[in-house]
């Protein structure tokens, strides 16, 4: 057979033979893609998130506190003798870069996503990369968006956090309770987050006197926040939600200060990072009363074992950054990931993997107050929260003294105290 | 800004794929019955021959001294079915035969590599200019049948046939492989066209009546009159889409300096949506049409200033997608008006009709990825209150001439041979659905090996912006972006991997050659990917 090449191409005999050996070395026998990034000793694991870019604020300590977990693990041994190998791709917060990274660590043969950021942007990964069909993992992604806790829709990925659908049916019933005759006001951020949690307001049976919807990313306009207050002190609200990212929030509680407008302020838990809000220029008096959710014990919680456990990681494997709302998240992420990965046994495989959180998540311990709820039917994850509200040190202190956690679902189940009694952290986190 | 002068001004010639070529073949008399071929001397060690089908198609054949007894048997793409003064003529394609692809940029640039690179190695190349123009596919296949006889016939050492072709000309390819499956023995299609005239006129169709509702209520877009009064409508909506492109640009351009909506005037969607920034309403009909966000000058991701920076981020969110769309948009409207014109004459009045589409159901994900850019939930509401406003006019067809065009040839999906897609991930002509669709097709092992999909992917980012801050369109289409927007070296890569399959009882390789033909054209994958399907088959 003739060969087609134009000239400047054409193959020598010695390159076609060191084609003939990359290829033999480089297409093993590979049967299926079900055990795809992982050997004897190596499991790889990717997330797409921003390290960096105006978005990024917060977020950017996820990854690297879940990174400097699994280095703790690896560092004792790993997990049925594998190392956990994560891979981070920063992709901006942006919905096209997230693709583009997705399919990135892809190629480079990871096992499974883990992680990823972004109600949108897991969004559009997984309709780019199909998978729903290509069952590739998406485990513990970072959104509480109840989509992705829709086993028909997104067979291969697993929510973590309550959906927010979950947070304002208990926020709701906390107003309910709290301050029933006060005119309450919301802002929220008119995308799948916020409507998710206006949602949940509503089955709480909340009347709102004012909804001011916000773009994404508009919060950037130095216009809009102002505006924002103005239409909730023009309404008289006396309950001011706020469900919208961090910058978002910073903005709207630096708008109110400025305008002396002192509603009674109730935070969503994405926007309600301290850390980040005090960078974003929201002192602790601003910020002092304000009351605000969390799964997860306080991260100054010193009694707590997970988070005394969590802070020595970090200070010995992600050393110089200060433990928050965000390095806790990313350290619980990465610490169910291992009960998940223990649990799917020596033989580990995508569908087995995604078979046994199915299974067994429900007992995978974690420093959630509650548990997670997956079943064979759902892929949702925790289902509680507990309120506390903002002293002047920019300490979250728990409602009653203690955390007192609500659980619901993301339907129409009642708001009740979980009786869950979370166990203590044991064997060191390591998952022997 | 900086403007998209120089797509306007080829709105019109950018969809002719397949274009001229002045090959020094022995002129045929043009005449209804078959002629030729006549043959020249060799030159070059190339025989170059000319003729007439029996259609009256002229048709070019080269065949080099060492002909190895492989040809290959071209299929142009879509060209027009009228006139366009000063810029086109029917004539021109009527009377160039072209026996291969000639590269993106013909018929001002003639890249002859890939059509010369077969000759050096011994293949032979024919094509015809096929009888009529227009979207031709009952035609084009009876041609391509005669004209593959009449090259055995003068060429008997001829042994094998590898048909391919660019556009309608791979639908063509596919028609002809499907029907005739015992005259060709590979397949190449190229920024295919797949499944369904239907299916490929609705992105455009969509993107029209879009573009009509909300900005230019003057375009025709469809039920064109006929004789000179329906062509003088097509002439006078192409100039509107080119001033309409203008003015959205603007409109874009001053939104992100002074981030506050800048309709155009007499825009009847202001009234209602004023408040709606114009960049997410072109989001909102590219989305609802399935036009590409990535185009051939703006990657979604890259954005003046230093990267990470709020400047590059906000372009990169709120500009690009629009931009983008605002790109590859204004091509697919200039197609759905030239080929809806075409065939309504061959249907006999109307057959696009979105009477029953939902819009809003149609973009559910989208929606989600995308509502930053789309200003919100909010936005999006008005956006598709307005759409399905019973007083906004959709555009229904007419049965006979829906019926009719329903008779157009269609798709199988079966593949008789091996094949090899060249696909751009960002086609906004043809788009990837095209390619999905087949690979939806192949439900055995066997059916799927006798198919390689070789995508053509754009680079991360490629976007590159002017001292002033503003995207730069002035340079060449960005690789895996624009319509059969392919390099010498990758169309040589199908048919380096076609002629060792022919020659290989039919295998397709799936190692050295496959590797070696991948690794002499850059810009490459044939990493399985799933793309996105048309919006047609979510009715």
């Amino acid at each position: 057979m003739m060969r087609l090449n134009r000239s400047k191409n054409a193959l020598t005999l010695t390159a076609l033979a060191a084609t003939v050996a990359m290829v033999a070395t480089v297409v093993p026998a590979q049967a299926s893609t079900d055990k795809v990034g992982v050997t004897s000793n190596l499991i790889k694991l990717g997330i797409s998130q921003p390290t960096d870019g105006p978005a990024s604020a917060g977020y950017n300590k996820v990854a690297p506190a879940m990174k400097a977990y699994f280095d703790y693990i690896n560092a004792n041994g790993g997990i049925n003798g594998r190392k956990i190998q994560l891979t981070i791709e920063n992709d901006g917060y942006l919905v096209q870069n997230a693709v583009n990274k997705s399919i990135k660590l892809v190629d480079d043969g990871i096992f499974a996503f883990v992680g990823s950021l972004g109600t949108a942007n897991n969004l559009n990964v997984a309709s780019a990369l199909d998978l729903k069909n290509t069952k590739i993992p998406s485990l513990f992604v970072n959104t509480g968006f109840s989509g992705f806790a829709v086993k028909k829709d997104h067979p291969s990925m697993f929510a973590l956090f309550p959906s927010y659908y979950m947070e304002t049916k208990i926020i709701g019933e906390y107003i309910k309770k709290n301050y029933p005759n006060k005119k309450v006001g919301i802002i929220y951020q008119a995308d799948d987050f916020g409507d998710d949690g206006l949602a949940g307001l509503k089955q709480a049976g909340i009347t709102l006197v004012k909804e001011v919807p916000y773009a994404s990313l508009s919060q950037a306009d130095p216009r809009s926040a102002p505006a924002w207050i103005t239409q909730l002190s023009s309404a008289g609200v006396e309950v001011a939600i706020m469900f919208g990212v961090t910058s978002a929030t910073g903005a709207a509680l630096g708008a109110a200060a400025r305008a002396q407008y002192k509603p009674q302020w109730i935070l969503g838990s994405v926007g309600s990072d301290v850390t980040t809000l005090n960078a974003l220029g929201i002192s602790n008096p601003i910020l002092n009363g304000a009351i605000t959710g969390s799964f997860l014990p306080a991260t100054t919680d010193l009694t707590d074992s997970y988070i005394k456990l969590f802070r020595e990681v970090n200070t010995k494997y992600n050393p110089g950054v200060a433990f928050d709302s965000n390095v806790l998240a990313g350290m619980n992420t990465a610490f169910v990931t291992a009960a998940a990965i223990k649990a799917a046994g020596p033989n580990l495989t995508r569908s087995g993997l995604i078979r046994t959180i199915e299974t067994k998540g429900k007992s995978f311990l974690s420093a959630s107050l509650t548990p997670p709820t997956y079943s064979t039917t759902s892929h949702a994850g925790y289902a509680g929260f507990w309120l506390g509200t903002f002293n002047s040190s920019g300490v979250l202190v728990p409602e009653t003294g203690k955390y007192k956690v609500y659980t619901t679902d993301s339907a129409k189940g009642k708001v009740v105290v979980s009786t869950y009694k979370r166990p203590e952290v044991s064997g060191k986190g390591l998952f022997k | 800004m900086s403007t998209f002068t120089k797509n306007q001004r080829n709105l019109v010639s950018v969809l002719i794929s397949a274009a001229l070529i002045s090959l020094s073949v022995v002129a045929a008399p043009a005449q209804a019955a078959a002629t030729g071929p006549l043959c020249g001397p060799s030159t070059n060690a190339v025989v170059s021959c000319g003729g007439t089908t029996s259609d009256g198609a002229k048709y070019a054949m080269q065949v080099p001294d060492n002909f190895n007894g492989t040809v290959f048997l071209y299929s142009h793409g879509y060209t027009y079915a009228i006139d366009i003064p000063g810029k086109y003529t029917m004539a021109s394609v009527l009377n160039n035969p072209v026996p291969g692809p000639i590269g993106p940029l013909a018929p001002t640039t003639v890249d002859m590599v890939a059509i010369n690179s077969l000759l050096a190695s011994g293949y032979a190349v024919v094509g015809s200019t096929f009888p009529v123009l227009g979207w031709n596919v009952k035609e084009a296949v009876a041609t391509n049948v005669e004209l593959i006889g009449i090259f055995k016939k003068k060429f008997t050492d001829t042994k094998k046939v590898i048909a391919w072709g660019e556009s309608l000309g791979a639908f063509i390819t596919q028609a002809l492989a499907e029907k005739y499956p015992k005259l060709i023995d590979g397949a190449g299609l190229m920024c295919p066209a797949l499944g369904s005239v239907a299916a490929e006129l609705t992105t455009a169709g969509d993107f029209l009546w879009g573009l009509k509702t909300m900005f230019a209520p003057t375009i025709t877009g469809r039920n064109y009159a006929a004789g000179d009064a329906g062509k003088m409508q097509v002439y006078t909506d192409l100039g509107i889409l080119e001033s309409l492109g203008a003015a959205l640009k603007t409109s874009i351009g001053t939104e992100l300096v002074t981030n506050a909506p800048s309709w155009p005037a007499g825009a009847p969607g202001a009234v209602a949506l004023g408040s709606v920034p114009v960049r997410s309403v072109i989001l909102y009909l590219g989305l609802m049409s399935g036009i590409p966000t990535r185009s051939a000058h703006l990657d979604g991701i890259s954005g003046p200033g230093a990267a990470g920076s709020t400047s590059a981020f906000g372009f990169a969110t709120m500009g690009s997608p629009a931009l983008a769309v605002l790109q590859n948009g204004f091509d697919a409207a200039g197609l759905a008006v030239l080929a809806t014109y075409d065939l309504e004459k061959q249907s006999g009045g109307a057959f696009f009709d979105n009477t029953k589409t939902d819009y809003a159901k149609r973009t559910t994900v989208e929606k989600s990825v995308f509502n930053a850019p789309l200003s919100g939930a909010t936005a999006i509401a008005g956006i598709e209150k307005y759409l399905a406003n019973p007083a906004v006019t959709r555009w229904a067809a007419t049965p006979a001439a829906a019926a009719k065009f329903a008779t157009q040839i269609k798709h199988t999906g079966k593949l008789s041979h091996p094949t090899v897609v060249l696909a751009a991930t960002e086609d906004p002509i043809t788009p990837e659905g095209n390619t999905q669709w087949l690979i939806n097709r192949q439900k055995t092992a066997a059916a799927k090996a006798k198919l390689l999909v070789i995508w053509n992917k754009p680079a991360d980012q490629y976007t590159t912006f002017t001292a002033a801050g503003q995207p730069d369109t002035s340079g060449p289409k960005a690789n895996g972006t624009g319509h059969c927007n392919f390099t010498a070296d990758q169309y040589l890569a199908v048919a380096n991997i076609l002629s060792d399959a022919v020659e290989s009882n039919g295998k397709l390789d799936t190692g050295v050659v496959r590797e070696n033909a991948l690794a002499n054209a850059t810009g490459l994958s044939i990493t399985p990917r799933t793309g996105r399907m048309q919006k047609y088959y979510q009715k």
